[in-house]
């Protein structure tokens, strides 16, 4: 919620700004002035007679609120960085075409901010008619116990996507997607390929549970088990049914994973030629440069 | 204290795996392959410390121990930190004896280690750790007399 945390800062500083500027100018004129009204003689007349710890407080505000705006700058700064980084990436990989191809850099969170992201989510979709079926499929997908890997910068189709990708640091069966299952192994560059093309498949009419499977169901079921998702209502939710995958975990200092860096593909054939291998080396190597 | 340097190119192969019925290949993360090897005797504690210096650091802490090695992984990526060799001087260990120590026990060792762990990059790691002791114990060794 950055905008909210941006609103709330300058709010504040505003208020504060007005509140000292404002203590001078009140007297016993002003406070008759607006006796009138409900609420603002009180206010009035309470500035005017505690002037001093009033400005105290204001400057109080004023400085601190300016302190951690200084101290929250390289915060964002890095994360500019890492978005340049991003789109870069993008460029000099697939010489900027965001339609067949995508790279996402994911930040593990912890299971509190990922059940607080699960219900921003539901009311996102929920005051939006449009989206009402993917409330009831986020509905059904709440969050279990554990650590998550949520959309953090994007270059390519969804871009504020908020799904994500449960992650557990030793059993291997509580990972989900693909993303996951990089994460756990741990590895540089790791890749898979040639995932069933599913793209043009209606999700809704497909029948898992039926005896005899139909074509489209199987390849549903392939998709769900080399893309190590264990229930369709988990597929329903990604937005683009990527064939290739290609990831790197992100270490934080001391060696803790900060989260992962992915590019997935929609291409016919295997695009992850060994060029492309070194070139995105370099890049998460980059990025743990960057989050250490 | 003794110092090998380690050519990361030598033990980038990647490794394949199959999850599920997919066949999934990686590498081993740069921060995974040791940079040097140091060799030094404690005498305080009587203990011959092989050290692995990697890109970056982290907190140890011991994963396994017996009568003769103690080894200690990172406490988050679980690679090989350290590994001593205890009772040097109370053993009376020789630079020979040391040496035919570690080529002949510290192998099995590993693999007792490696029985802890099921991710193929720790496993990786203890092997690059393995073949780069085994290749270069002569000069890894070396005993105040």
């Amino acid at each position: 919620m950055p905008i909210l945390k941006y609103i709330i800062f300058a709010a504040t500083l505003v208020t504060a700004i007005v509140l000292k500027t404002s203590v001078g100018y009140v007297n016993e004129d002003l406070i008759h002035h607006f006796q009138g009204y409900i609420l603002l003689p009180f206010l009035l007349s309470f500035i005017y007679h505690h002037q001093f710890i009033v400005s105290v407080v204001c400057e109080l505000i004023i400085t601190s609120q300016i302190i951690s705006g200084v101290l929250l700058y390289p915060r964002n700064y890095i994360k500019i960085r890492k978005e340049r980084l991003i789109k870069d990436l993008c460029a000099k990989l697939f010489n900027n075409n965001p339609i067949d191809h995508r790279v996402t850099l994911f930040k593990e969170v912890n299971y509190s901010y990922a059940v607080w992201r699960h219900i921003c989510c539901l009311c996102y979709h929920l005051i939006r008619p449009r989206y009402f079926f993917r409330f009831k499929l986020h509905l059904m997908a709440f969050p279990l116990p554990g650590n998550y890997l949520i959309v953090y910068i994007r270059e390519g189709s969804y871009k504020t996507s908020r799904t994500m990708f449960r992650v557990e640091e030793n059993e291997v069966k509580k990972c989900q997607g693909v993303v996951g299952f990089f994460r756990f192994q741990k590895g540089d560059s790791a890749f898979v390929t040639d995932l069933p093309d599913i793209s043009n498949i209606d999700l809704d009419k497909v029948n898992l549970k039926a005896r005899k499977k139909a074509e489209e169901t199987k390849l549903v079921l392939e998709y769900m088990r080399k893309g190590n998702l264990r229930d369709i209502e988990s597929l329903k939710i990604v937005h683009q049914k990527a064939r290739h995958f290609l990831g790197s975990v992100i270490y934080k200092e001391g060696g803790k994973p900060w989260g992962m860096i992915l590019v997935d593909s929609n291409a016919s054939t295997n695009p992850f030629t060994p060029e492309i291998l070194d070139k995105f080396k370099i890049y998460s190597g980059l990025l743990t440069c960057l989050v250490s | 204290m003794t110092t090998i340097t380690i050519d990361p190119r030598r033990y980038n192969e990647p490794i394949e795996l199959k999850f599920r019925g997919v066949k999934i290949t990686l590498h081993i993360p740069p921060n995974f392959i040791p940079e040097s090897v140091q060799g030094q005797y404690v005498e305080k504690n009587d203990i011959f410390e092989i050290h692995f210096n990697y890109k970056d650091t982290e907190a140890g802490m011991v994963e396994f121990e017996n009568n003769q090695f103690v080894f200690i992984v990172g406490k988050n990526t679980k690679k090989l930190i350290s590994i001593s060799i205890k009772s040097i001087k109370a053993s009376q260990i020789n630079g020979i004896i040391l040496e035919q120590k570690i080529k002949s026990e510290l192998p099995q060792a590993f693999e007792q280690i490696k029985k802890h762990f099921n991710r193929q990059v720790e496993l990786r790691n203890f092997d690059v750790s393995r073949n780069v002791i085994m290749d270069g114990a002569d000069n890894l060794i070396k005993l105040p007399a």
